[in-house]
């Protein structure tokens, strides 16, 4: 008989995780605290789907960006097996500041042209790329290697397809505990032959070292505004980026607060993100709010990714703002090790609980 | 050792955790840095203990003094809300009050400033309130009872140095009684040095570590820098001529046949 996992979280981590453990045969059983209709509240959908390792460099380390270099590969993988296509591009980022902040540009963009090659960072005249933004840019700084895609799009899609391969998805369903091997919820305890703990915020009262860093972000339509590709306006104060989605509706965002605090998004967050895109194009005066967007980022001491094992207990957390880029990047790492494959800094990632 | 708010402390220097790449990076750089005063931003890390409790357990596990600050402040009475949070949240009296006139320049207001450090004072904080290099404002601050001045040495995060080197030297002449903290604009060690070297008590900075490329490496240049600009201090400068003087006589030269090639 085949091997029975039981996932807790039907975020973006707990559903790739879900899909790489049917791949080896393994039956699997999804519990997500919200309901199907309360989901859209989770961190995932909160996020801006930029899959952009180069970027990142502006305030992440160097193993993000290494294990971020496979995700758009990945993603390509994922989306082909998808039963409609999906809003996915792998046309770059644009990074832009207004003059005044010029040396904090030069000084956020270091670490980006130190691992970057000369292939993968380009000096641009912003006119040629994205022409709504020549007027008021000169020069930016190109990325062809990034992609972003439409999570809000993507997650209920890759949610069904799994369910149609015999992944038993369970809403509403809150988990009172897990342990190794055990899933308990108000039913009482169920048995398994492994429990993957993809909670992310979710598990912060019984995660050592977790903590909260709170993101707030808009989703906007513009139909004035005509932007091919995320572009990540930089400024000493707030780095603000615009993730073009389909159908003229963009993505601002986000904020970073040391706090998982739930509250609705304060005026000053949402001035500091609105004033920067509207500096970056006039065209969003005239946008209207869709929604208003707020999630807790899980994050360890590092703000790096780390995949715990202990005997019939693993967890998989702490990706931070980094969900899009490293989930799939993570759940083949955890592929690989159950087959015994070699896996890429696994030394950094993975942490062994012996008992 | 020296004294800061009835404190014994070693350090010199006072440094801010605001971003920083992880907070991992900042426990390694505070203690690379030797700082034994952290500055901590209520504003943005949310009223209620909880939601960043791990956060500030980060903090406290640093075994700094706490030095909370009402950052991104604008009103008086905003500044008094964010302090009086503080105090439940951080225990303690302590608060680094910033009231921000201009958000483009973040430069102080010196009216909400003064006004704030009179209530606060009051109520039993020690203040130590951010200010431009004026005189007359710093005067205005230690009337309202405050024992400690922090003027900028230019604008925040700018890192351009004591800019107003005359008006830092004029305040610490005319206010020997007070604690004098650069706080703001510092932004290489050589800049720290040098305001220790005219007799600041300390340096408080921020952004000139947590964007280093290598924070934890910045921090400890840091240390360096504000030892040897106070060791600097404590041993006299020598004064600065306008002309070359030989360390070692000229021999056989009388002095007036220098003169005339003047």
């Amino acid at each position: 008989m085949s091997k029975h996992a039981a996932i807790v979280g039907a975020g973006i981590m707990g559903l790739l995780t879900a899909r790489e453990l049917i791949s080896l045969g393994w039956r699997v059983t999804v519990y997500e605290k919200y309901s199907e209709m309360e989901y859209r509240n989770s961190t995932s959908f909160a996020a801006g789907g930029m899959l952009a390792p180069f970027s990142e460099l502006e305030s992440a380390d160097e193993l993000i960006f290494k294990l971020g270099l496979s995700s758009i590969d990945l993603w390509r993988e994922i989306c082909d097996e998808l039963p409609s296509p999906i809003f996915f591009k792998t046309n770059g980022t644009l990074f832009l500041s207004h003059q005044r902040d010029k040396p904090h540009f030069e000084n956020a963009t270091r670490r980006i042209f130190q691992y970057g090659k000369e292939s993968e960072v380009q000096w641009v005249k912003v006119s040629d790329l994205e022409p709504e933004l020549g007027d008021s840019f000169e020069q930016g700084l190109y990325l062809p290697k990034e992609g972003h895609i439409d999570n809000r799009q993507l997650i209920p899609l890759l949610a069904s397809r799994l369910e149609g391969e015999g992944v038993r998805i369970l809403y509403g369903e809150s988990v009172l505990d897990l342990r190794p091997y055990v899933v308990e919820t108000a039913k009482g305890s169920l048995l398994y032959d492994i429990v993957i703990d993809c909670r992310g915020i979710g598990a912060v009262e019984d995660t050592a070292d977790l903590r909260g860093v709170r993101g707030e972000a808009f989703l906007i339509h513009a139909p004035e505004v005509n932007i091919q590709r995320p572009v990540r306006l930089m400024h000493p104060r707030y780095a603000v980026y615009i993730v073009p989605r389909a159908n003229d509706h963009y993505y601002i965002g986000a904020t970073s607060i040391e706090s998982a605090s739930e509250s609705p998004v304060t005026i000053r967050s949402s001035l500091e993100l609105l004033s920067a895109a509207y500096s970056v194009h006039k065209g969003f005066g005239e946008a209207s709010i869709v929604e208003i967007l707020h999630g807790i980022r899980p994050a360890f001491r590092n703000n790096a990714p780390k995949i715990s094992f202990e005997a019939g207990l693993v967890s998989i957390n702490g990706l931070y703002r980094h969900g899009f880029l490293l989930s799939p990047v993570l759940a083949r790492a955890f592929k690989n090790f159950l087959q015994d494959f070699p896996v890429e800094h696994g030394d950094q990632i993975f942490s062994f609980i012996r008992g | 050792m020296w004294t800061l708010a009835d404190r014994k402390i070693e350090s010199r220097l006072l440094i801010g955790t605001a971003r920083y790449p992880s907070p991992q990076v900042l426990q390694d750089s505070i203690a690379a840095s030797g700082s034994q005063v952290i500055t901590v931003s209520l504003r943005r890390e949310s009223a209620q203990e909880n939601n960043s409790k791990r956060f500030w357990e980060y903090l406290s596990e640093s075994g700094a003094h706490i030095l909370p600050n009402t950052a991104g402040c604008h009103s008086v009475k905003e500044a008094v809300v964010t302090a009086h949070m503080a105090r439940d949240i951080f225990n303690t009296n302590w608060i680094k009050l910033e009231v921000i006139g201009n958000d483009d320049t973040l430069q102080p207001d010196p009216f909400a400033t003064v006004e704030a450090a009179r209530i606060l004072v009051s109520e039993g904080f020690e203040v130590f309130p951010y200010t431009t290099d004026d005189l007359i404002v710093a005067e205005k601050l230690r009337d309202a009872g405050c024992r400690i001045i922090m003027p900028w040495g230019a604008p925040i995060g700018s890192g351009q140095g004591l800019r107003n080197i005359e008006a830092l030297k004029t305040m610490r002449k005319r206010l020997p009684e007070l604690t004098l903290i650069v706080d703001a604009g510092i932004g290489a060690p050589s800049h720290a040095s040098h305001a220790l070297e005219l007799g600041f008590d300390a340096v408080l900075l921020n952004t000139a570590v947590a964007l280093a490329q290598d924070p934890v490496g910045m921090a400890r240049a840091f240390q360096y820098a504000v030892s040897a600009g106070r060791r600097a201090y404590e041993s006299g400068l020598m004064q600065a001529s306008s002309r070359a003087q030989a360390s070692s006589p000229t021999v056989g030269l009388p002095f007036w046949h220098h003169e005339q090639n003047l």
